[in-house]
């Protein structure tokens, strides 16, 4: 446990004195996460930091390192699996929401932002000029965009579609453990073949390095088309995207699903009355808006070849931003008054299954298992069918008692690792570290393991990057 | 009691709440601020009673307190340094207040009373007759509610109603927002069987022009932003009414600021109580609203409410920024 | 005011303001919104809801930092209409302002315990 004062007084010399804060309230909300109830008071971090460049980063590094103190890293702390919460005591709290700059290079075809970019303020300007974000994350009015690469998410879109987000980074700047500042990568549309240093930090979950800065190729936008469908089933939902990729037709942009129940309270607050059965949303694209109207009405034949109850291309964009909001916004589900009483999350899930399996996975969720919490808690399911990866959320009252919504929890998490395991997957959308290490032992076996934590140590030889994050505490 | 409160509400708030309870309004000013109808000769018995509340009212002896310390060459003075200076004089028998009120007289027409006599004009000339209390209007007390002072607010709320009940009052048109969701959404959740019917102005303007088929034209083109105020945007629920007058005055050019900063969203310009806390930060939210709204480069920027009207004077003044700030109000009042 | 009663009151409360807490999500939707977020988290609904949840729960920090916190939010609901569209509707500004009661009522208990 480190001391405070000292700890604050020598980082003043550091970083400067508006980028740091020991405020008590501060260090706790930095300390918190979604995914845990309250935090233990021994763990909350000591101080917290956010330095406005690369070098700041590099000092705090550096001094850390050979100081023996952990360091928690933050984009804007909104990853849910467990691993922006600090897991040892006497933490140092680095956000890297001071890291800001954004800059264009379109006659190269790329950009570069600071780590701390707004997702959703980068979406925008790219959209003012044309291109549109190879992602879309449903939290992104609050995340970063180093936070993405750093787990190599693209949220909602189809990885099949336009790639996965390392496809479109084309380097990064990033700080080592011991404070030193690489750059990797290339400035080219062709990125390096055989070794290029930007994959060792991209999806490595913080635990490698401080990502500072991304380079990313500037995409253009394309024409759009959308269409709604609404079933009997969600299993009718899986089997129309698995016709629909059998039939070799090129994938959407997104491909999403949401059960009817879930539809209610999002619905209601749109003014969009019942839903008509569960729903299901694609996004097809073009480089011309023929061509992804042709899509679109595929799209719609397969669905109404698998009983749709009502299936059609969208053209109010006031009703498909009601629709895409409805699924999008997924926590406005705890705005439901059923069952009486208030609302809360105790246990979420998200796997990806083999496209032959997804109407299998929809029945292994709702009844393949046989944990008691979660049979008795609420279930809503929705996810992103089109690529092949689904969600659950339980939900039960405010009033549980503690240990029961906890246990819940721990059952989601079970169920989540026994269903990627068993068809040979992993989860698709939110990173494998903290509350996944188990699955991630059981899944790629001890061996690979064992690799994983001689790299780290190779790295990160005093293990002060996200200390805990790669052993899975608190998740035994 | 406001001994147990240091450190646990701010100053400033403990001052205001004194004020509320003990003179009436949250300035603390003493004498008659019903000058501004006394020319207007309004009834005190009617169908609808005009609550003009107190901010409109007791603004130009803030303005005037500030102004008189100001000269005392105390510069940058924020609202709790104000109340302390406020608290020494009166140690030695001097109302600030009053010597504020002398300054001001001396000063140029007030604009804040002045939106007072445009909504009475309005409500006359779209043929709504309206009574007014006058010196017997009380304090609805949102102040000390929004300060947390729960239990002062339930006894103020319900000696107030006893006090409308007496008066013959049974409908209230509400100008200012803050005092018309306290009377119309939180009244009723601390007074049992509350029967009043409180509307703010715009509901009843709206409703009016629209079923007389009243034509609004300007004299001289205008080109204007409109700021929301927060209380009416998201605690009325009132975004559609006052859009849609102004968007049916012939002469108004309405340009909007972002999507993302108006109406449901409008940005909070700092005012309503933070400067009583916190006047630095209050100071920068005023700036930060005013940037935002510049960028629609109007020469004006309307709104109603007399805290933002203050906040986004001060904020323009300033930034030097070459803006007027007024009401709504004035700008209907011409428009009739 | 009857002993029992005012300690009813203030438990009644606390309850009510830390079981709306566990709805907030910490999804951080409100940060961007809030008029007085300068960069730091406490300038937000999602850091003074936390710090609520941390001073009456679990008795962490002190009553003139959590105030400082409390009264420095404008109270203008731009964080609950954005909790109410993207979110829980966890009512954000209504806990904050049920926050500030519950500080004065517990302040004024204690002062009139003392003087028995």
């Amino acid at each position: 446990m480190g001391d405070g004062k000292k700890l604050l007084s020598d980082l003043k010399s550091l970083v400067d004195k508006a980028n740091i804060s020991d405020n008590v309230y501060e260090r706790i909300s930095y300390g918190q996460d979604s995914a845990n109830p309250d935090l233990e008071p021994e763990k909350i971090p000591l101080v917290v930091v956010k330095p406005t460049s690369v070098q700041e980063v590099a000092n705090v590094l550096k001094y850390a390192n050979e100081k023996k103190i952990p360091i928690y890293v933050h984009g804007a702390g909104t990853a849910f699996k467990g691993s922006p919460k600090p897991k040892r005591s006497g933490s140092i709290l680095l956000s890297t929401q001071g890291l800001t700059s954004i800059e264009m290079h379109e006659e190269d075809l790329y950009f570069e932002a600071g780590a701390g970019a707004n997702q959703y303020e980068l979406e925008k300007l790219l959209s003012a000029h044309g291109y549109m974000m190879p992602m879309n994350i449903g939290s992104k009015y609050s995340s970063t965009i180093g936070g993405a690469v750093a787990i190599n998410t693209i949220g909602h879109m189809v990885d099949i579609c336009l790639g996965k987000l390392i496809d479109h980074v084309m380097g990064v700047e990033v700080v080592l453990p011991n404070g030193e500042i690489i750059e990797t990568g290339t400035r080219s549309i062709r990125r390096p073949a055989g070794i290029d240093y930007t994959r060792f930090f991209v999806g490595s979950e913080g635990v490698f390095g401080v990502i500072t800065k991304v380079r990313m190729r500037l995409l253009p936008e394309m024409n759009r088309a959308y269409v709604v469908g609404f079933f009997p089933d969600l299993t009718d939902i899986a089997r129309a995207f698995m016709k629909y990729y059998n039939e070799k037709l090129p994938p959407p942009l997104y491909g999403e699903l949401l059960d009817s129940e879930a539809c209610e309270a999002p619905f209601k607050l749109r003014g969009l009355g019942e839903p008509k059965g569960d729903m299901a949303l694609a996004t097809t694209i073009g480089y011309t808006q023929e061509e992804a109207d042709l899509k679109a009405k595929k799209m719609v034949d397969v669905f109404k070849s698998e009983k749709a109850i009502d299936a059609y291309v969208v053209t109010s964009p006031k009703e498909q931003q009601d629709f895409w909001q409805s699924r999008d916004n997924i926590l406005n589900i705890l705005q439901a008054k059923k069952g009486g009483g208030k609302l809360v999350m105790t246990g979420a899930l998200e796997a990806s299954v083999p496209l032959s399996r997804l109407a299998d996975a929809i029945d292994y969720i709702r009844k393949g298992h046989s944990f008691n919490e979660l049979h008795e808690a609420k279930l809503f399911i929705y996810g992103h069918v089109g690529t092949c990866d689904l969600h659950g959320m339980w939900v039960a009252p405010v009033d549980w008692p503690q240990t029961k919504k906890m246990q819940c929890s721990k059952e989601a998490r079970l169920l989540e690792s026994e269903l990627n395991i068993k068809w040979g997957c992993a989860s698709g959308e939110v990173g494998q570290t903290a509350s996944r290490i188990p699955f991630l032992k059981q899944r790629y076996g001890e061996a690979a393991y064992t690799m994983l934590m001689n790299i780290k140590k190779a790295i990160d030889p005093n293990n002060i990057i996200n200390p805990g994050n790669l052993e899975g505490d608190g998740y035994e | 009691m406001n001994k147990a409160l240091k450190g646990v509400v701010p100053d400033g708030h403990i001052y205001i709440k004194g004020n509320v309870l003990d003179k009436g309004n949250p300035v603390g000013v003493t004498q008659d601020m019903t000058a501004w109808a006394k020319e207007l000769n309004l009834p005190r018995d009617a169908e609808y009673t005009f609550f003009a509340g107190c901010g409109y009212q007791s603004m130009k002896y803030v303005e005037g307190m500030m102004g008189t310390v100001k000269g005392m060459k105390r510069v940058g003075m924020g609202m709790n340094k104000l109340i302390g200076m406020s608290k020494a004089f009166e140690k030695v028998g001097v109302d600030l207040a009053t010597i504020g009120a002398k300054v001001a007289a001396t000063g140029k027409e007030d604009p804040y009373t002045k939106v007072l006599a445009s909504t009475v004009s309005v409500l006359q000339k779209i043929g709504i007759d309206i009574g007014y209390m006058y010196e017997d209007e009380p304090c609805c007390g949102s102040p000390i509610y929004y300060s947390g002072f729960v239990d002062d607010y339930r006894k103020l709320a319900n000696s107030n109603y006893k006090l409308f009940h007496s008066l013959g009052v049974k409908k209230l048109i509400g100008l200012i927002p803050a005092c018309t969701s306290s009377l119309r959404d939180v009244y009723p959740k601390y007074i049992e069987d509350f029967d009043l019917e409180v509307k703010h102005f715009f509901e009843i303007v709206a409703q009016r022009l629209k079923q007389k088929n009243i034509k609004l034209k300007l004299k001289e083109k205008l080109t204007v932003t409109y700021h929301e105020p927060c209380q009416l945007s998201r605690y009325l629920n009132i975004i559609d009414e006052p859009r849609e007058i102004m968007n049916s005055i012939e002469g108004l050019e309405l340009r909007d600021p972002d999507p993302e900063q108006r109406e449901k969203w409008s940005t909070c310009c700092g005012g309503g109580g933070m400067e009583a806390s916190h006047p630095e930060l209050s100071e920068r939210l005023g700036v930060r609203r005013i940037d935002e709204l510049l960028k629609t480069e109007a020469p004006i920027i309307a709104t109603n409410c007399p805290a933002c009207m203050m906040q986004l004077s001060k904020a323009s003044k300033k930034l030097k920024a070459n803006v007027k700030v007024m009401d709504v109000i004035e700008i209907l009042d011409g428009a009739l | 005011m009857n002993r029992d009663k005012q300690d009813s009151e203030i438990e009644k409360l606390k309850k009510e303001i830390l079981d709306n807490i566990q709805r907030c999500w910490k999804c951080r939707m409100c940060v961007a919104m809030c008029p007085t977020h300068e960069g730091w988290l406490t300038q937000s609904a999602a850091g003074r809801l936390m710090a609520i949840n941390a001073h009456f729960k679990l008795e962490l920090g002190s009553e003139e930092e959590l105030s400082d916190l409390l009264f420095a939010c404008a109270t203008c609901r731009r964080c609950q209409e954005r909790c109410r569209a993207l979110s829980t509707d966890a009512c954000p500004t209504d806990t904050i302002l049920k926050a500030r009661q519950l500080l004065i009522k517990r302040a004024q208990a204690k002062k009139e315990k003392k003087y028995e």
